[in-house]
């Protein structure tokens, strides 16, 4: 009797966390490859960080459009990378990565597939209805692997606003809805 | 007749019997009068040990309410410079997320703009 109860919240919460989770990426496997790289970037900015980081930014130039773009954005995780020699990570480790972006929600925006530089740069957008919810950029290299995950209503379009700021050069803001691969 | 002939022998000056200032004098030496001002500035040990008391008790509540104000407006900017760290330290974060996706839609955009390969 416990187990067929046990089953039953297995499946009545299992899809419901999945949906909870929403535009945001489960990266914590990436963890394990933080000693091996010789570099690497792990940010985790919750909502509650975020309201934090936008209350003391001042509303006028640079940072009234990083403040703007704040609110809107509930998380940004990002997992970077570099190694020293390839295949220091597996292809189990993009896998679970694309696993998620599989998920309905996730709609791949841009494939760019360089078989002969090994680069694989993939954008998805996540939807909630008509309107954008997030975004995630995964960067496959030989001796790279990137994750960017924005949860929020953040879409290309609004990044492209930030231009010429933080390093974010003139973006594809039409960019095609399929991919292209070499 | 009569009442005017008591009057006339009641107003009559008589001399006063004899020994009577010695004797006011004598009842009056002893006590030393006081000015009643004299007597406010000086009161009894007592009563200035207490105002003593008094002031000590007001200087010490002044004393701690200020040190516990200042304290707590140390605190206050404690707290504040801590927040304000910790968000500098979100806007850094915030900042090289976007530059690393910038950069990573900078090479979709290169490759993207490249001519058929």
């Amino acid at each position: 009797m416990k187990i067929t109860i046990a089953m039953w919240l297995c499946l009545l919460v299992g899809p419901a966390s999945a949906l909870a989770q929403g535009a945001r990426l489960q990266l914590d496997h990436l963890d394990r490859l933080a000693s091996e790289a010789a570099q690497s970037v792990n940010i985790a900015i919750d909502p509650a960080m975020l309201k934090l980081a936008s209350a003391f930014l001042k509303a006028e130039g640079e940072q009234a459009a990083l403040k703007a773009m704040l609110a809107e954005v509930k998380g940004i995780y990002v997992r970077s990378l570099e190694f020293e020699r390839q295949n220091a990570y597996t292809s189990d480790d993009v896998n679970r990565v694309r696993e998620q972006l599989t998920a309905p929600g996730w709609a791949r925006l841009v494939t760019v597939d360089s078989k002969r530089d090994g680069e694989l740069v993939e954008i998805y957008s996540w939807r909630q209805g008509t309107e954008s919810g997030g975004l995630a950029i995964l960067v496959v290299e030989p001796m790279e692997l990137t994750v960017v995950n924005i949860v929020g209503p953040l879409d290309l379009t609004k990044l492209a606003l930030l231009q010429g700021n933080f390093g974010i050069p003139r973006l594809p803001v039409d960019a095609p809805p399929a991919g292209r691969e070499d | 007749m009569n009442l005017d002939h008591d009057l006339r022998r009641a107003f009559t000056r008589k001399p006063a019997p004899p020994g009577l200032a010695g004797r006011v004098l004598a009842r009056l030496e002893p006590r030393v009068i006081v000015p009643a001002a004299t007597a406010s500035l000086s009161p009894s040990p007592d009563r200035r040990a207490v105002r003593w008391l008094g002031a000590a008790a007001a200087i010490a509540v002044v004393a701690i309410g200020g040190e516990r104000y200042y304290r707590q407006q140390e605190t206050v900017a404690e707290a504040a410079r801590v927040q304000q760290a910790a968000a500098a330290r979100v806007q850094h974060d915030v900042r090289l997320a976007l530059q690393i996706a910038g950069e990573k839609l900078a090479v979709v955009q290169r490759r993207l703009q490249e001519p058929n390969r």
